[in-house]
This record gives C-alpha cells, structure tokens and sequence, in this order.
C-alpha cells in the first residue's frame, strides 16, 4: 500500500477526533475519548512515515506518546471524578459556571 | 561519561528533589511544611546549579535531544528564581484556606521542570515531552482545590482545550518529520533549505499546526478561550503560577520549533504570527475594558501580553527573539507582583476577586497603593515602567521586520489598555472604601510583594540590563 493510503485514513481520524471534540455536548468522558483517538491519529501518521522513511526515530516517538497518553488519560480521569464529586454531574452543557 | 551528563546537572537535580519532595508529603507530622521546605532548599540549590554549568556557546548532549545553550540557560534561571517566590506566597494562601498539602509543591516542581526540558529541547521529542511535563502538572495543580465551586470546572477546560493544542502540536510534527525525516531539530534547518521549493505547500500544511499549537499554550486569539476561566477558576495561587514562569515556556516553544527548526520558513510562520499577535492585542485589550472581575481582567490582559510575545516572535530576527525573550521575562515579574497584591488582599481567608475590593485599597493600605502604581503603570507600558521597555522593544523589532501596520495596531490598543489599567488606580486612590480595617502590612506575603515592586522599578530604571542578557544570550 502506498503511503498516501496511510496519511488518508490518519488524517480521517484526526477529522472525526476533532469534529467529536466540538459537536459532543453531552458526556465530558466522549472528550477523552477523543483526545486519545487525536493521538491515535498521530500516531498512524509517525509510524507510517517512519516506515517508509526507514528511520526508527519516528517509531521511538509512537511509544512516547501511548506513555505520556496514559498519563494524561489518568490525569484527565482524576479531573473528571473531582468534577462529577463537586457537582454531580459530567455534563458538558452543565459547565457553564463561569462567563464573561 | 558522567563529563557528559554535567550539563544536564539542574535537571537531574531537580527530578530527584521533585521524587524526594513527593515522598515528604506523606510523612507524618508536618508534611506539608517539609516538603515546602525541601522544595525551597532544592529550587536554591538549582539557581545555583544553572549558573554552575551556564554555557558561553550551544552545545548538544545526551544523543542530540538535549543541547545547552545560553538561552536555555537565561529561561531556567528567570523560571527558578520565579518559583522560589511563587511557592513561598502559595505556601501562606493555602494554609489560610486550611488547603496546604505537600503534594503541591511537588508538582510545582515538575511543572519547573517541565519548564527546563523544554528550554533545552534540542528533537522534537524532547519539546514534547518538556511541554506535556510542564502542561500535565499544570491540569493537577487547578483541580487540586476539589472543594472551589469553580476550580474542578477551570481544570476540566483547561485539561480538554491543552490536550487538544498537543494534538495539534503533534501532528503538526508528524507532518514535518515526514517531510525532514529527522526529529532533531538543528538537522530539520538543514533539511528543509535543501527541501524547499516544490514541498512548500505541504511544509506550510505541518507549519500551520505547529503555529495552531504554540497559539494555543501561549493563549493568543482566537486560540484563547481557556484563558479568562483558568484565571477565573483555579485557586489564586495557581493561578499566578499559570500566569508567569510557564509564559518562558510558551517563549521557549516558539522559539526552539521555529527559530532552531524552521527558519526557512520564517516568512510563512512570521506571517501567521503577526496576525495572531496583532488579533489578540486588539481582543485581549477590548474585552478586558468589560470585566469585573480582577482575575478574568488579569486573564485579558494577558491574551494581549502574549500577543506582544507573539509579535516579537515574528520579527524573525535575532533581536526581535531576544526581544520576545525579554518581554516573557518582564511579563513574568510583573504578574508575580500583581497576584501577589491579590494573594496580600486576601489575607484574611477571603478571596479578593470583584474590582470593587480594589476601592479605596490605598487608604486601607499606603503601601498596596504605591505598589499597585508600579503594578499597573508597568502593565500599561508607561514609561519608565519596565512594561514600556518590553513594548518599545517588541515593537522597534517589528518595525524593523517591515510589519508596520501591526506595529501600530499595537500600539492604538496599548492606549486602549491604559482605560482599564487607570482604573484600577482610580478605584484604588479616588473611591472611599467599603471597610475601614486597615490591610495587615507586616509577613511574608507583604515583604516578597514590596520586593517584587522594587525589582520592577529598578528593571525599569535600568532597562538595559536585562536586554543586553537577552542579546548576547540569543546572538551566542
């Protein structure tokens, strides 16, 4: 397969992450869901490229970011539970405390 | 092998006070003292340290992802002393509020060195791993108050909008590393003059992600939005710490991808940038004339500061870098002071947010009233005030780099600024105040904040100083 099918389907995640991250109004947890799938999405696009670079720093990068995305997916949950603790809810409509 | 290691000697330090640190907090009795204490002692030690090992020259080390130079070196030492003063005012706000942990400091640590990683970033992995360092110890530090009505929510927004700018940041990277097929950035400057030509429009696809990322963490229009409700939101304190030491960080992003990466590039990115900084001058400027609200107003005036950052950034210069440079580092020392003055007001376990606080504070307080002068004026860019110094240099470099227009869409709304910015006089020295308790004018929190002031008039009585650091710094 050529590499352009790669960058395709990576750049079609990344499109859908993102379109989840502005039309989602209901659950905070569809957030983080698509904040990894962004990361999934990069992720594609480094190993592809390294491969047919055949540079292995790229892939080196991929593991990088599946580690520093589990500490952020666990920071974001913590965030998550003191926000549901705080108000009971995890609704995004519902996170309208502050204006201006 | 360990010669090789010297350089990165402050990092090492301060990972392994960070983990001591961390394990203080759980003792037994006093843990939160301690570990104030261990952190105090161990930022110390690392001003030291920096200074120890500074560099006249760049140099990389540690399998070219780290590299020293005298850049690196300024942020850490700006960053460093900035913590040593943001932990001892957080250590009295917190304990007024019955909220001091010791896990605080810790974190408040790795967010340093998240800071230093990213000042010394010499591959894209390492800027990514610096800014992930510094930007996940920031989400912790906003929600650590469980109880704020507002706090959790701040910390939700500002978790979910930077995860986001990473992702962007990154494929961003992947785009450029597909196109340089290296990591390293000195190596990606050589690629791309070779590359350009035909590639262009895709160099600029990866560019315009990367820009979209730095935006983001440095919070400049219309990537902003998570700005006014962390300031709003997280605990004074954090807020403070947001507000100053990790604005060298945004320098240091923009810096080490465009400046050390791309500078073949420098007119496309410039371009963006100029428009970025431009908007957010004019947004920050305009929207902050409606607030009343003293953290949200110090959160506008902020997209608009970090609009100027941006506009020296795009000078594409060596002296508009050091230009930009300076301007995070005064910007830094002027926030710490006025959170300091709001961390002074509330004292008394109360925090003082409504502008309406600010009436008559000058009478209540002599000193407040003679500090917010510095403040504000420093803020507004009136001269002598340092605050004009930074503008003047940020603005002498975009004239030179042909962005005139900018340069005085700039400066028309710095005019604007000094609306709201007197104001804050007005209600200081001109209002009767609502109580006639005088504000406590002895500890701590009052003689850092005094000192602070004091740092800020003589910056900009000698404004020189610190610019010539800056020159020599980036020209090395």
């Amino acid at each position: 397969m050529p590499l352009s099918a790669y960058l395709i389907v990576a750049a079609l995640v990344f499109c859908i992450s993102i379109a989840g991250i502005f039309l989602n109004r209901k659950n905070v947890i569809v957030l983080l869901m698509c904040v990894e799938l962004q990361l999934l999405a990069v992720n594609i696009n480094f190993v592809a490229f390294s491969h047919f670079l055949g540079d292995l720093a790229g892939q080196i990068f991929v593991f990088f970011i599946l580690t520093v995305a589990a500490a952020e997916s666990a920071i974001g949950l913590a965030i998550l539970v003191v926000l549901f603790r705080n108000r009971g809810t995890i609704n995004v409509e519902d996170l309208d405390t502050m204006k201006g | 092998m360990l010669h090789a290691l010297a350089p990165l000697l402050p990092e090492i330090w301060l990972l392994t006070a960070a983990c001591v640190v961390l394990l203080a907090a759980t003792a037994k009795r006093d843990a939160a003292s301690l570990a104030y204490h261990l952190a105090i002692g161990a930022l110390a030690v690392n001003a030291l340290l920096v200074v120890a090992v500074r560099p006249t020259a760049s140099s990389t080390h540690f399998f070219g992802q780290f590299q020293a130079d005298p850049v690196a070196a300024l942020i850490k030492l700006a960053a460093t002393l900035m913590f040593l003063l943001l932990l001892s005012h957080a250590r009295d706000y917190l304990r007024v509020r019955r909220a001091l942990t010791g896990e605080y400091f810790a974190i408040a640590l790795m967010a340093l060195l998240g800071i230093m990683v990213l000042a010394s970033a010499a591959s894209l992995l390492t800027v990514y791993l610096g800014l992930e360092l510094l930007s996940l110890s920031l989400y912790s530090l906003v929600a650590m108050h469980r109880d704020s009505p507002t706090a959790p929510e701040a910390a939700i927004k500002y978790f979910i909008l930077g995860a986001l700018a990473s992702g962007m940041l990154l494929y961003g990277m992947s785009i450029i590393y597909g196109l340089t097929g290296t990591l390293d950035l000195a190596r990606m400057a050589e690629v791309v003059t070779v590359a350009e030509g035909p590639s262009t429009p895709l160099f600029v696809f990866g560019v315009v992600f990367i820009v979209v990322g730095i935006a983001f963490k440095l919070g400049i229009v219309p990537f902003h939005m998570w700005i006014p409700d962390v300031y709003h939101g997280a605990p004074t304190c954090v807020t403070m710490l947001i507000g100053s030491a990790p604005k060298l960080a945004g320098f240091a992003l923009g810096y080490r991808l465009l400046a050390d990466g791309l500078p073949e590039l420098a007119p496309h990115w410039a371009g963006m940038l100029v428009l970025l900084g431009t908007a957010s001058v004019v947004f920050g400027n305009t929207v902050a004339l409606a607030q009343t609200s003293l953290k949200r107003l110090l959160g506008y005036s902020t997209i608009a500061h970090m609009g100027f950052l941006a506009l020296g950034l795009a000078s594409a210069t060596q002296p508009g870098f050091a230009a930009a440079l300076h301007y995070a580092v005064v910007y830094g020392v002027v926030s710490l002071a006025a959170f300091g003055v709001l961390i002074w007001m509330g004292s008394d376990g109360r925090d003082a947010d409504d502008l309406t606080e600010l009436r008559g504070i000058a009478t209540r307080s002599p000193l407040i009233g003679a500090l917010l002068v510095v403040i504000v004026f420093s803020l507004a860019g009136v001269p002598p005030f340092v605050g004009f110094w930074a503008k003047w240099f940020v603005l002498k470099e975009l004239v030179a780099a042909g962005h005139v227009t900018a340069a005085v869409v700039a400066v028309i709304f710095s005019v604007v600024a000094a609306y709201y910015y007197l104001r804050l006089l007005k209600l200081a020295f001109f209002e009767a105040p609502d109580s006639r308790t005088p504000v406590p004018e002895t500890g701590r929190v009052p003689a850092l904040v005094s000192l602070n002031g004091l740092l800020l008039v003589l910056m900009g009585l000698f404004p020189s100083a610190l610019l010539t650091a800056c020159l020599t710094a980036v020209r090395a």
